[in-house]
């Protein structure tokens, strides 16, 4: 098959394969394979498309296990978490509320053991009432006291009179009952006294005689049986409780004498430690607190830690409340409740709360917490003593703590069972579907043969039957299809016979050959042959036209390619005269620009004249007032000297008369001479005075010439003086009108030199205009310049392309030549 | 004369008034005959010293045109005479004022009178009068060719006294001059 029939077979296929489906013609491997390109499962999407375009769907979506965990383990274990955290919370809470009451009933147990202790006190006591020696040991007494007056005296005297024995009556037999009584009811000493109190026995020796001065006597006197204050042995670390009563007749209840029982705090310990000790918890602490002095009388802890006296538990703030407990007890306090609700926030306390025993209202327990502890108070009746608990809030907030392990182990493995179940729930259930899945995928990647297994639910049972009639139909569908391709690959064998056929025929146009012609033997090409033939004729027309064209063209190319010759150089010529002008236009420009700044040097050279000339006219105005000062000087000058003149005509005055003086004188002296000559001797010596006075005389006239005659000469100087000043004056006048004249003439020249000013600054604005003027017309022949330059560039060009054309011209010529066309025509 | 206060002067003066001392040669006016010539005169002969105006003088008619006129001084009557005119220095006279005049006194002997001795007075006036040199005679010249013939008669000599000529004149000579005494008719 020769090349070009190949190109032409290729167009064809390519044709028909656009047709009847343009999208896919990119993916045809090869035009051989013509299965391929009528398969129609390329029209449907293939499962590789489908599994791209759903794969990120998928990831969504994830599997029916994951998705069945996902939901369903929550929904087990948060209500299994919810319930073990609500038990938790149920048992601790009932936890605390147990380790409270504890604390509670043991306050309550001590403060009722305190009672007790101090009651088994009063017991023994009481006991000395009923014994008769005591009272009749009192009667005596009293009658002592009476009958010696001893409460009269004074107590010094009486102290030092029972120093001794310290006793009214010392009987050794009542002391010692009084010991034995203090070992049997547990306490540290008895004192007896009579009702005036004075000592009448004791278990062991007493600092004192006289007891009616000491408080507890008063006391005991005024009130009966009472618990007072403790006394505190700071030294021996030990407390004694201090218990009065009185002893009375029992008949006419008359007041016989009273009693101070000290009871050691060390024994109330041991019997509190013994009834509570085993009660107490761990950090509890129980105090019994006198609310006077605030100090604990003992301090019961946990595991016989029990001890005497020691520090109170809380300080300040918990002695406060005590005090308080204590007022309430005794109904001292008008509105207990509200005096509770004024502790909290107090010195830190906080949760205050008050409330009556069970099964007595008249008791309170006072709970409160301070810092880390908790507190529990509770008053002892008939005493100034309160019980105090106390215990670490950390110990009732860790009650029940232990439990939480047990709690958390039971939820874990409650969870981990609840998952396990729901994992094999979950893949028993997905099993069935994921299998089917498989198989769709496996029947997607073209293997029909697979058949899905029955399995499962009835669901899944019904999706797989259906999913094997599928396959069944879409394999059936397949097999009609490749019969359809067949016959329709037959059909285009024939048809490209009959094209080589015709390609065979026209082969000679692909030459030029214009005379060549299709048969029209072919009954499916006929209409293609007779549509060539038409083509081929038309086709020899143009090229006959074609070659008349371009010879003519050609022709008329020469003939132009003459005169654009031309036009070329012309317009090169022209860039350049341009590029001449332009350059003679800058030196114009230049020259202007000279002028501009000489006329503005000019300018500058005028203003300085026309300054010069106003400084020049105002000098020349000095000028003319020293010489009209001169003037005036002169001519005072001239009346000075005119005064000069006629003071030296006085003087010659004055002069002419001392001549004449002088001239008498002299005559009168020659006179003298004469008449002292007559007088003969006795005139000598005057006649020689006389001489010498007229010489003297003499002397004077020729002085009196010689300043005449300076005066005479001095009145001719002042003469010519005088003359001369009038000469001068009349020079000064001249030369003032000289000076006014030109200081005329200088103001014209101002006024000229403004004028000139005023031109110049006009010429040299006017040069300046000008400059930009000639700059603005230089650059406007640049541009022209570059104008015709590029037009000289265009034409060359044109030149160029005229040639190129013409060569193409020709070259058509020749081409149009190649074809052969029936001369007949 | 040397320069001092008036005071000291007078107090050197005063003391030679009355200590009598006896001065070298005689006493001689001095005067002033024209403008140039200075002329001396012994003082023997000058009566005194006077300044005189003119019309104190009285013009005598029929005189020489030397003689001025009469005129009176300490109750005597005599003649003034223009010395210059008299020796010819000057052709004619002139009118001033006032006069210089010196006067002459001259004794007459007995030759021409019979009677006592008598005194001629005569004013001459001159130039000007200037005062009282002393001249010792021996330093007196006589009278040499040069002087003129008018003037000639008068004289007795000259002196040269400080490089300047003073002439001496003759009082006697003066006062009898031939001319005042003949009439000019």
């Amino acid at each position: 098959m020769p090349p070009q029939k190949q190109l032409i077979n290729k167009q064809i296929e390519a044709f028909s394969t656009v047709e009847p489906a343009p999208i896919q013609a990119e993916n045809l491997p090869s035009s051989n394979e013509a299965n391929t390109t009528v398969d129609p499962s390329k029209n449907v999407n293939t499962p590789e498309m489908i599994s791209v375009a759903a794969s990120d769907y998928f990831k969504q979506a994830g599997t029916l296990r994951r998705r069945l965990l996902m939901t369903i383990l929550p929904i087990v274990l948060v209500p299994l978490v919810v319930a073990s955290a609500i038990g938790f919370n149920v048992t601790q809470r009932r936890a605390k509320e147990k380790t409270l009451s504890n604390i509670e009933t043991s306050v309550v147990l001590a403060s009722e053991g305190t009672q007790q202790f101090i009651e088994d006190a009063f017991k023994a006591t009481n006991l000395l009432s009923a014994n008769p020696m005591v009272i009749q040991a009192l009667r005596s007494g009293s009658e002592q006291v009476e009958s010696q007056g001893l409460s009269q005296k004074p107590i010094e005297q009486i102290e030092t009179q029972f120093a001794d024995t310290k006793l009214l009556q010392p009987e050794q037999n009542l002391n010692n009952y009084l010991k034995a009584v203090a070992k049997n009811a547990n306490l540290a000493e008895i004192i007896l006294t009579e009702r005036y109190g004075f000592n009448v026995a004791y278990s062991s020796l007493t600092s004192d005689f006289i007891q009616n001065d000491e408080e507890w006597w008063q006391l005991g006197k005024k009130k009966g049986q009472l618990a007072l204050e403790p006394e505190f042995d700071e030294s021996t670390k030990t407390a004694v409780l201090v218990l009065v009563n009185t002893i009375k007749d029992s008949n006419s209840s008359q007041l016989l004498g009273v009693t101070k029982v000290g009871a050691a705090a060390e024994k109330l310990n041991e019997e509190l430690t013994a009834a509570i000790g085993a009660a107490i918890s761990r950090s509890q602490q129980i105090q019994i607190v006198d609310v006077y002095s605030r100090k604990p009388l003992n301090t019961i802890a946990a595991r016989g830690k029990s001890k005497e006296l020691g520090e109170l538990i809380g300080g300040q703030p918990v002695a406060e409340a005590a005090d308080l407990l204590n007022k309430i007890s005794k109904n001292l306090e008008q509105n207990p409740q509200e005096a509770v609700l004024a502790l909290e926030r107090k010195d830190g306390i906080y949760n205050v709360s008050l409330r009556a025993v069970k099964g007595n209202k008249k008791q309170f327990i006072l709970s409160f917490e301070l810092n880390d502890k908790l507190f529990k108070l509770k008053a002892i009746p008939g005493t100034d003593l309160v019980a105090i608990a106390s215990v670490e809030r950390t110990e009732v907030t860790e009650a029940g703590h232990d439990l939480i392990m047990v709690f958390t182990f039971t939820a874990i493995l409650l969870g981990v069972g609840a998952t396990g179940l729901i994992l094999l729930l979950a893949r028993q259930l997905s099993k069935p579907l994921s299998n089917l899945t498989e198989k769709a995928q496996q029947v997607a990647d073209g293997n029909l043969e697979v058949k899905a297994e029955l399995e499962g639910t009835i669901e899944t049972l019904t999706l797989a039957a259906n999913f094997n009639n599928l396959v069944d139909r879409v394999k059936s569908l397949l097999q009609n299809q490749e019969a359809i391709a067949q016959e329709q690959r037959q059909l285009r064998e024939t048809l490209e016979k009959d094209i080589d056929l015709l390609i065979d025929e026209v082969e000679g146009a692909m030459n030029g050959d214009l005379t060549v012609r299709a048969s029209l033997a072919s009954m499916e090409m006929s209409t293609v042959a007779d549509i060539f033939n038409a083509i081929i004729d038309n086709l020899k027309d143009i090229a006959i036209q074609v070659k008349q064209s371009a010879s003519q063209v050609s022709s008329s190319l020469s003939e132009n390619e003459q005169s654009i010759c031309l036009l070329a150089k012309q317009a090169s010529g022209e860039a350049e005269k341009t590029i001449n002008t332009l350059g003679s236009v800058e030196q114009m420009s230049q020259s202007i620009e000279e002028v501009a700044k000489n006329a503005s040097r000019a300018a500058a050279i005028a203003d300085d004249a026309y300054s010069t000339v106003q400084e020049s006219s105002s000098a020349m105005e000095q000028t003319v007032n020293s010489i009209l000062n001169l003037r005036t000087t002169v001519g005072e000058t001239g009346k000075k000297m005119k005064r000069l003149g006629e003071s030296s005509q006085k003087i010659s005055q004055v002069v002419s008369l001392i001549e004449e003086i002088a001239l008498k004188t002299n005559l009168l002296a020659i006179n003298a001479s004469v008449e002292a000559s007559r007088a003969g001797e006795q005139g000598q010596g005057f006649r020689i005075v006389a001489e010498q006075v007229g010489a003297l005389a003499e002397q004077s006239a020729a002085a009196t010439k010689d300043i005449a005659r300076v005066v005479a000469a001095i009145q001719a100087e002042t003469q010519d003086v005088s003359e001369a000043m009038e000469l001068g004056t009349a020079q000064v006048v001249d030369s003032t009108h000289l000076v006014e004249s030109t200081k005329q003439r200088l103001e014209q020249v101002l006024q000229r030199s403004q004028d000139i000013n005023q031109l110049m600054k006009s010429i040299s604005q006017a040069t300046v205009s000008q400059a930009e003027t000639s700059r603005n017309v230089t650059d406007l022949m640049q541009e022209m310049a570059q104008l015709s330059e590029q037009r000289s560039l265009s034409s060359g060009e044109l030149v160029l392309s005229m040639q190129t054309t013409a060569r193409v011209a020709t070259e058509l010529e020749s081409t149009v030549a190649q074809f052969k066309v029936d001369d007949s025509k | 004369m040397l320069t001092s206060t008036p005071g000291s002067r007078l107090q050197e003066l005063l003391p030679e008034m009355f200590q009598p001392t006896e001065l070298p040669g005689q006493p001689y006016l001095r005067f002033q005959l024209t403008a140039d010539i200075k002329a001396l005169l012994s003082m023997e002969h000058v009566r005194e010293s006077l300044l005189v105006p003119a019309r104190q003088i009285t013009p005598l008619p029929n005189m020489p045109e030397t003689v001025i006129g009469l005129m009176s001084s300490r109750e005597r009557v005599f003649c003034a005479i223009e010395l210059d005119l008299l020796f010819g220095l000057r052709p004619s006279p002139v009118y001033s004022r006032q006069y210089h005049i010196v006067v002459l006194r001259v004794s007459q002997s007995s030759s021409q009178q019979s009677s006592s001795e008598q005194e001629l007075l005569l004013g001459i006036a001159v130039n000007s009068i200037l005062g009282i040199t002393r001249l010792i005679s021996e330093n007196l010249q006589l009278p040499r060719e040069d002087f003129s013939s008018s003037l000639k008669p008068y004289l007795q000599g000259y002196v040269v006294e400080k490089k300047e000529k003073l002439l001496v004149l003759d009082a006697r000579a003066i006062t009898t001059a031939s001319i005042l005494y003949n009439d000019p008719t």
